[in-house]
Protein backbone atom coordinates (compact mmCIF):
# COMPACT_ATOMS: atom_id res chain seq x y z
CA UNK A 1 0.00 0.00 0.00
CA UNK A 2 2.70 2.38 0.79
CA UNK A 3 5.96 2.22 -1.26
CA UNK A 4 8.16 3.83 0.00
CA UNK A 5 11.33 1.37 0.94
CA UNK A 6 9.15 -1.33 1.10
CA UNK A 7 6.26 -3.03 -0.76
CA UNK A 8 3.42 -4.12 1.60
CA UNK A 9 0.54 -6.15 1.52
CA UNK A 10 -2.37 -4.92 3.25
CA UNK A 11 -5.57 -7.14 3.54
CA UNK A 12 -8.47 -5.76 4.69
CA UNK A 13 -8.29 -7.07 8.26
CA UNK A 14 -5.48 -8.22 8.95
CA UNK A 15 -2.25 -6.64 9.15
CA UNK A 16 0.62 -5.61 6.73
CA UNK A 17 2.59 -8.32 5.29
CA UNK A 18 6.35 -6.96 3.72
CA UNK A 19 6.56 -8.46 0.25
CA UNK A 20 9.36 -6.53 -0.55
CA UNK A 21 12.51 -5.17 1.72
CA UNK A 22 15.98 -5.30 1.57
CA UNK A 23 16.04 -8.58 1.64
CA UNK A 24 15.10 -8.94 -1.93
CA UNK A 25 15.93 -5.47 -3.21
CA UNK A 26 18.70 -3.47 -2.02
CA UNK A 27 17.38 0.13 -3.29
CA UNK A 28 14.06 1.65 -3.26
CA UNK A 29 11.86 -0.34 -5.44
CA UNK A 30 9.43 0.76 -8.17
CA UNK A 31 6.91 -1.46 -7.92
CA UNK A 32 3.95 -0.72 -10.30
CA UNK A 33 1.80 -3.58 -12.10
CA UNK A 34 -0.28 -6.09 -9.64
CA UNK A 35 -2.50 -9.46 -10.10
CA UNK A 36 -3.60 -11.95 -8.08
CA UNK A 37 -4.50 -15.00 -8.83
CA UNK A 38 -8.79 -15.36 -8.20
CA UNK A 39 -8.14 -19.55 -7.64
CA UNK A 40 -4.92 -19.48 -5.68
CA UNK A 41 -4.60 -15.92 -4.04
CA UNK A 42 -1.22 -15.70 -5.30
CA UNK A 43 0.50 -12.65 -6.02
CA UNK A 44 2.02 -11.15 -9.37
CA UNK A 45 3.54 -8.00 -9.15
CA UNK A 46 5.99 -6.00 -10.82
CA UNK A 47 9.04 -4.01 -10.20
CA UNK A 48 9.04 -1.39 -13.06
CA UNK A 49 13.02 -0.42 -12.36
CA UNK A 50 15.25 -1.01 -9.49
CA UNK A 51 16.93 2.51 -10.29
CA UNK A 52 14.15 4.99 -11.18
CA UNK A 53 12.76 5.97 -7.63
CA UNK A 54 9.09 7.25 -7.41
CA UNK A 55 9.82 10.06 -5.70
CA UNK B 1 0.81 2.53 -5.45
CA UNK B 2 -0.86 -1.07 -4.59
CA UNK B 3 -3.30 -2.33 -2.81
CA UNK B 4 -6.05 -5.05 -2.47
CA UNK B 5 -8.13 -6.82 -0.31
CA UNK B 6 -7.96 -10.68 -0.66
CA UNK B 7 -10.62 -11.62 1.92
CA UNK B 8 -12.90 -9.58 0.05
CA UNK B 9 -14.17 -9.86 -3.91
CA UNK B 10 -10.66 -9.32 -5.19
CA UNK B 11 -9.75 -5.73 -5.87
CA UNK B 12 -6.79 -3.71 -6.39
CA UNK B 13 -6.01 -0.45 -8.18
CA UNK B 14 -3.06 1.65 -8.86
CA UNK B 15 -2.92 4.94 -7.76
CA UNK B 16 -2.20 6.65 -11.24
CA UNK B 17 -1.36 10.03 -9.52
CA UNK B 18 1.73 9.24 -8.07
CA UNK B 19 2.62 7.20 -11.23
CA UNK B 20 2.08 10.10 -13.22
CA UNK B 21 4.33 12.35 -11.52
CA UNK B 22 7.10 10.29 -11.87
CA UNK B 23 6.86 9.65 -15.25
CA UNK B 24 6.79 13.52 -15.41
CA UNK B 25 9.06 14.17 -13.60
CA UNK B 26 12.07 11.60 -14.86
CA UNK B 27 10.25 10.76 -18.24
CA UNK B 28 12.92 11.63 -20.88
CA UNK B 29 15.72 10.30 -18.18
CA UNK B 30 13.75 6.79 -18.06
CA UNK B 31 12.82 6.83 -21.84
CA UNK B 32 16.59 7.59 -22.31
CA UNK B 33 18.08 5.05 -19.85
CA UNK B 34 17.62 1.77 -21.16
CA UNK B 35 16.91 0.50 -18.09
CA UNK B 36 16.86 -2.88 -17.32
CA UNK B 37 16.64 -3.31 -13.87
CA UNK B 38 13.13 -4.08 -13.96
CA UNK B 39 11.42 -7.16 -12.54
CA UNK B 40 7.99 -9.87 -12.18
CA UNK B 41 7.67 -11.27 -8.14
CA UNK B 42 5.36 -13.52 -7.08
CA UNK B 43 4.09 -13.85 -3.64
CA UNK B 44 2.26 -16.60 -1.96
CA UNK B 45 0.10 -15.62 0.85
CA UNK B 46 0.15 -19.67 2.20
CA UNK B 47 4.26 -19.58 2.34
CA UNK B 48 4.82 -16.08 3.03
CA UNK B 49 7.44 -16.21 0.36
CA UNK B 50 8.63 -13.76 -1.91
CA UNK B 51 10.29 -14.66 -5.50
CA UNK B 52 11.71 -13.09 -8.22
CA UNK B 53 10.05 -14.85 -11.98
CA UNK B 54 11.66 -12.49 -14.10
CA UNK B 55 14.54 -9.65 -14.17
CA UNK B 56 16.19 -7.87 -16.18
CA UNK B 57 12.91 -6.28 -17.41
CA UNK B 58 12.67 -2.87 -19.57
CA UNK B 59 10.32 -0.99 -16.95
CA UNK B 60 7.70 -3.66 -16.69
CA UNK B 61 4.66 -1.26 -15.89
CA UNK B 62 2.00 -3.79 -15.85
CA UNK B 63 0.82 -7.31 -15.19
CA UNK B 64 -1.97 -9.71 -15.60
CA UNK B 65 -2.86 -13.24 -15.35
CA UNK B 66 -5.04 -15.01 -17.41
CA UNK B 67 -8.48 -16.26 -16.65
CA UNK B 68 -7.22 -19.69 -16.05
CA UNK B 69 -3.82 -18.96 -14.17
CA UNK B 70 -1.45 -20.33 -16.51
CA UNK B 71 0.01 -17.37 -17.89
CA UNK B 72 0.01 -13.72 -17.15
CA UNK B 73 1.27 -10.72 -19.58
CA UNK B 74 3.99 -8.49 -18.72
CA UNK B 75 4.26 -4.91 -20.14
CA UNK B 76 7.63 -3.33 -20.82
CA UNK B 77 7.42 0.00 -21.40
CA UNK B 78 10.64 0.87 -22.61
CA UNK B 79 10.70 -2.43 -25.21
CA UNK B 80 7.42 -1.67 -26.70
CA UNK B 81 6.84 -4.96 -25.77
CA UNK B 82 4.15 -7.25 -23.83
CA UNK B 83 5.72 -10.68 -22.69
CA UNK B 84 3.59 -13.97 -22.23
CA UNK B 85 4.81 -15.66 -18.88
CA UNK B 86 4.00 -18.99 -18.48
CA UNK B 87 3.08 -19.51 -14.84
CA UNK B 88 1.94 -23.16 -14.76
CA UNK B 89 2.89 -26.56 -16.78
CA UNK B 90 5.90 -27.40 -18.41
CA UNK B 91 6.98 -24.05 -19.53
CA UNK B 92 6.29 -22.19 -16.15
CA UNK B 93 8.86 -19.34 -16.11
CA UNK B 94 9.53 -19.34 -19.55
CA UNK B 95 8.34 -16.36 -21.37
CA UNK B 96 7.66 -15.78 -25.23
CA UNK B 97 6.86 -12.20 -26.98
CA UNK B 98 2.87 -11.61 -26.95
CA UNK B 99 2.89 -8.68 -28.88
CA UNK B 100 4.98 -5.94 -30.47
CA UNK B 101 2.69 -2.17 -30.21
CA UNK B 102 3.55 1.05 -31.65
CA UNK B 103 3.54 2.69 -28.49
CA UNK B 104 4.48 1.87 -25.32
CA UNK B 105 2.58 -0.18 -23.40
CA UNK B 106 1.49 0.70 -19.46
CA UNK B 107 -0.86 -0.95 -17.88
CA UNK B 108 -2.88 -4.31 -18.36
CA UNK B 109 -5.95 -5.48 -16.92
CA UNK B 110 -8.16 -8.35 -17.69
CA UNK B 111 -12.02 -8.67 -18.45
CA UNK B 112 -14.28 -10.78 -17.22
CA UNK B 113 -14.50 -12.39 -20.72
CA UNK B 114 -11.07 -13.25 -20.18
CA UNK B 115 -9.37 -10.70 -22.30
CA UNK B 116 -6.94 -7.95 -22.09
CA UNK B 117 -6.65 -3.73 -21.83
CA UNK B 118 -3.40 -3.11 -22.97
CA UNK B 119 -3.06 0.77 -22.73
CA UNK B 120 0.10 2.39 -24.15
CA UNK B 121 0.53 5.26 -25.64
CA UNK B 122 2.20 6.56 -29.06
CA UNK B 123 3.76 9.75 -29.73
CA UNK B 124 4.22 12.12 -32.63
CA UNK B 125 7.36 13.97 -32.70
CA UNK B 126 10.73 13.62 -30.71
CA UNK B 127 11.67 13.72 -27.26
CA UNK B 128 11.47 16.88 -25.85
CA UNK B 129 10.24 18.54 -28.95
CA UNK B 130 7.59 21.45 -27.69
CA UNK B 131 5.46 19.87 -30.61
CA UNK B 132 5.24 16.48 -29.21
CA UNK B 133 1.96 14.94 -28.94
CA UNK B 134 1.13 11.82 -27.18
CA UNK B 135 -1.69 9.37 -28.25
CA UNK B 136 -2.89 7.74 -25.46
CA UNK B 137 -5.12 4.28 -26.58
CA UNK B 138 -6.11 0.98 -25.48
CA UNK B 139 -5.63 -2.42 -27.38
CA UNK B 140 -8.34 -5.26 -26.50
CA UNK B 141 -7.06 -8.81 -27.31
CA UNK B 142 -7.40 -12.18 -26.64
CA UNK B 143 -5.43 -14.89 -25.07
CA UNK B 144 -4.62 -15.58 -28.91
CA UNK B 145 -3.41 -12.28 -29.18
CA UNK B 146 -6.53 -10.94 -31.73
CA UNK B 147 -6.62 -7.54 -31.19
CA UNK B 148 -10.55 -6.69 -30.92
CA UNK B 149 -10.23 -3.11 -30.08
CA UNK B 150 -8.47 -0.45 -30.36
CA UNK B 151 -9.93 2.67 -28.54
CA UNK B 152 -7.86 6.10 -29.09
CA UNK B 153 -8.30 8.73 -26.82
CA UNK B 154 -8.57 12.51 -27.58
CA UNK B 155 -4.57 13.72 -26.80
CA UNK B 156 -5.62 16.67 -25.35
CA UNK B 157 -7.44 14.87 -22.81
CA UNK B 158 -4.51 13.38 -21.16
CA UNK B 159 -3.22 16.51 -19.23
CA UNK B 160 -6.26 15.74 -17.33
CA UNK B 161 -6.46 12.94 -16.17
CA UNK B 162 -8.99 12.67 -13.78
CA UNK B 163 -10.81 13.04 -16.33
CA UNK B 164 -9.19 10.96 -18.12
CA UNK B 165 -9.89 7.69 -16.10
CA UNK B 166 -13.58 8.63 -15.95
CA UNK B 167 -13.87 8.99 -19.76
CA UNK B 168 -12.06 5.28 -19.86
CA UNK B 169 -14.50 4.12 -16.88
CA UNK B 170 -17.38 5.42 -19.13
CA UNK B 171 -16.26 4.87 -22.53
CA UNK B 172 -14.40 1.38 -22.77
CA UNK B 173 -15.03 -0.79 -19.43
CA UNK B 174 -13.89 -0.84 -15.71
CA UNK B 175 -11.22 -3.22 -16.02
CA UNK B 176 -9.59 -0.60 -18.39
CA UNK B 177 -7.50 2.21 -16.93
CA UNK B 178 -4.65 4.45 -18.95
CA UNK B 179 -2.11 6.07 -17.55
CA UNK B 180 -0.01 8.89 -19.12
CA UNK B 181 3.71 9.31 -19.01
Amino acid sequence: MLIMDYLWLVPMDGKATQLVGPAQVNSTVFADGLDVDPNTGIVYFTIASAKFQLK
Amino acid sequence: MLSFAPKMPIQHYSNKCSHHLIFCRDFRTLVESGDHSGSLLRYDPSTNQTTVLLSNLAVPTGVAISRDGSFALVSEFLSFKVWKVWLKGPRANSSELFMLLAGRPNNIKRNSRGQFWISGNSFLGRLGSPRRTTLPAGVRVTENRLILQIVSLPAESYKMLDQVNLYLLKATTKYCTFEIP
